[in-house]
């Protein structure tokens, strides 16, 4: 039998998120730190656009999970994956989008001597470190820190919260394009009975999707192994959950009104105004990823974010806020929750408050999230 | 060290190429539309045996002659098979990107990228380097099959340089 086994750093391959867990970082000692002279490697994508047609049709495109060890019993089926500028079409030569710039390249590579947490974390005076040697890599617009866009900032003073986002905007811009993205979900599960086999689950439509804030430090930690801290932010226009194909009434409808979403409007559950920033793992609570026994000696994987130091006390906070949320068409009558002052109740859909579509301020928000132990473990048998 | 990392990344992108994939001879007719203006432009087929694995080490941090069998585990994708043809995948040497007066590597990707049953028979965690499917102690735990078909398009001329940066 072939095999390639990786015990120790194998950079391309880092590219890849499948190879995650086959590195053993070790520190660097001085001699060797002295010689690391702060390069790294930068990557820019010119036109990015990748487009597949839709699934069943010649250039389909598929990827399957088989969820069963017997392949072909119980699957998951992605397909339609597209990806391109938001405001082209997919397919064609222009709908290219540009990440990232020479000035702010995605980032990899730079090594650099990191402080981990080290001691015992249910000692609130034991703040002890190690030294060892991580590898970080950014996505462009790593350093841009998410907005407060409380609805309780946004009421208080709209005119700085305007400039705040009116900044993040521009920046964000200057790095990046916006991307639209789309994704077709199925299952198989071989036991239904025939004809009920083959189930769409599921499309999703993505507007206007960029990262920020985004990076990753690999490192070793003692008894885990490959360890990683890292950040995620996402600023996204629009994202689109549909639970019926398109149709051909559908598609003329988003041809007339010059709508990228093709399926019938009644299926979509629409979230407006995303931006998520989360955090996965620090220096001080890595995320790790170790193969664990079961009570029955079954070998699984445990994806765990150690526990947060009582020394360090809080950990870094994650936020999620959503604008508002459709359900189906924007101006839904079933939704409406009162007349706007000064207007007429005549029907007009914009004289209407609707439910989930406040004026100011967010129909959700989620913040200051904080991890203090996090671990997740598969429960294959 | 930058070099160092460079070198490493060449030489283990060739080990992995060299150990898993079996490169069909191309015909004429796909030679002729090789292009060698600039920089060099390849259509290839990849077809990968069904004994072609990879297996990721975990030694909890240690070196592996170090870790004790608790410490170490193994991340394996076994048994990949099936295909993937490129059409049109560029490499190029640009020595003035975008005017910033950086040399870069340049691949320009390929219009058309095709698989055919490429696919991985399953994912297993493992306390063995080889699967064992046999239940009880040391049997390895099937995670998922993953299987990829059809055509993925790049329109748009799609672009990617690597560069140096301070």
């Amino acid at each position: 039998m072939k095999k390639l086994v990786l015990h120790y750093i194998s950079f391309p391959l880092l590219l890849g998120a499948l190879s995650a867990p086959s590195f053993a970082l070790e520190a660097m000692n001085d001699n060797e730190l002295s010689t690391t002279t702060g390069e790294g490697l930068g990557v820019i994508v010119d036109n990015l656009s990748i487009h597949s047609a839709d699934k069943g049709q010649p250039g389909g495109f598929e990827i399957i999970l088989d969820l069963n060890e017997t392949p072909g019993q119980e699957q998951f089926i992605f397909s339609e994956l597209r990806i391109h500028k938001t405001g082209t079409v997919s397919g064609s030569a222009d709908s290219g989008g540009n990440f990232g710039t020479i000035e702010n390249p995605v980032y990899i590579g730079d090594l650099r001597a990191i402080d981990v947490y080290s001691g015992n974390a249910t000692d609130p005076g034991d703040s002890t470190v190690s030294v060892t040697t991580s590898l970080r890599a950014e996505f462009p617009g790593s350093s841009l820190t998410q907005v407060d866009r409380s609805t309780s900032v946004q009421q208080n003073n709209p005119a700085a919260y305007a400039a705040a986002a009116a900044q993040f905007e521009s920046n964000l811009s200057a790095v990046t394009d916006k991307f639209t993205a789309h994704v077709r979900f199925d299952d198989f599960i071989a036991a239904n009975p025939m004809g009920l086999q083959d189930n769409f689950r599921a499309m999703i439509d993505i507007e206007g999707l960029r990262f920020y804030g985004t990076y990753t430090d690999v490192f070793a930690t003692q008894g885990k192994g490959i360890s990683l801290a890292g950040a995620t932010g996402l600023y996204i226009d629009q994202v689109t959950v549909s639970t019926s194909l398109p149709t051909a009434d559908s598609k003329q409808n988003a041809s007339n009104t010059d709508d990228y979403v093709t399926t019938p409007i009644d299926s979509r559950l629409i979230f407006n105004g995303i931006d998520v920033y989360t955090t996965l793992g620090t220096r001080n609570q890595p995320l790790t990823f170790d193969n664990v026994t079961d009570e029955n000696g079954n070998n699984q994987l445990q994806m765990e974010i150690s526990p947060l130091p009582a020394s360090v006390g809080v950990a870094p906070k994650s936020n999620v806020y959503v604008k508002s949320i459709y359900f189906g068409e924007k101006y839904n009558p079933e939704l409406r929750t009162g007349l706007r002052d000064g207007m007429a109740d005549d029907g007009t859909p914009e004289n209407y408050h609707y439910a989930f579509q406040p004026d100011v301020g967010n129909t959700i928000e989620i913040k200051g999230i904080q991890v203090q132990h996090l671990r997740i473990t598969t429960m294959d048998i | 060290m930058i070099k160092k990392i460079i070198l490493t990344m060449i030489s283990s992108c060739s080990l992995v190429l060299t150990s898993q994939a079996e490169l069909l001879p191309m015909s004429d007719e796909v030679l002729n539309e090789v292009s060698g203006q600039s920089g060099i432009t390849l259509n290839a087929k990849v077809i990968l045996g069904d004994e072609s694995s990879i297996v990721f080490a975990n030694t909890s941090g240690k070196k592996k002659a170090d870790a004790t069998p608790a410490e170490t585990g193994y991340l394996i994708i076994d048994e990949l098979q099936g295909a993937i043809e490129f059409e049109g995948l560029g490499f190029d040497l640009v020595s003035d990107l975008k005017n910033s007066g950086k040399s870069a590597l340049q691949w320009t990707l390929p219009k058309k990228i095709t698989a055919t049953n490429l696919k991985t028979t399953g994912i297993y965690i493992s306390s063995t380097e080889e699967v064992n499917p046999t239940p009880g102690v040391n049997s390895s735990t099937f995670l998922m099959g993953l299987e990829m078909n059809g055509e993925l398009s790049m329109p748009a001329n799609t672009q990617i340089s690597l560069f140096i940066v301070d």
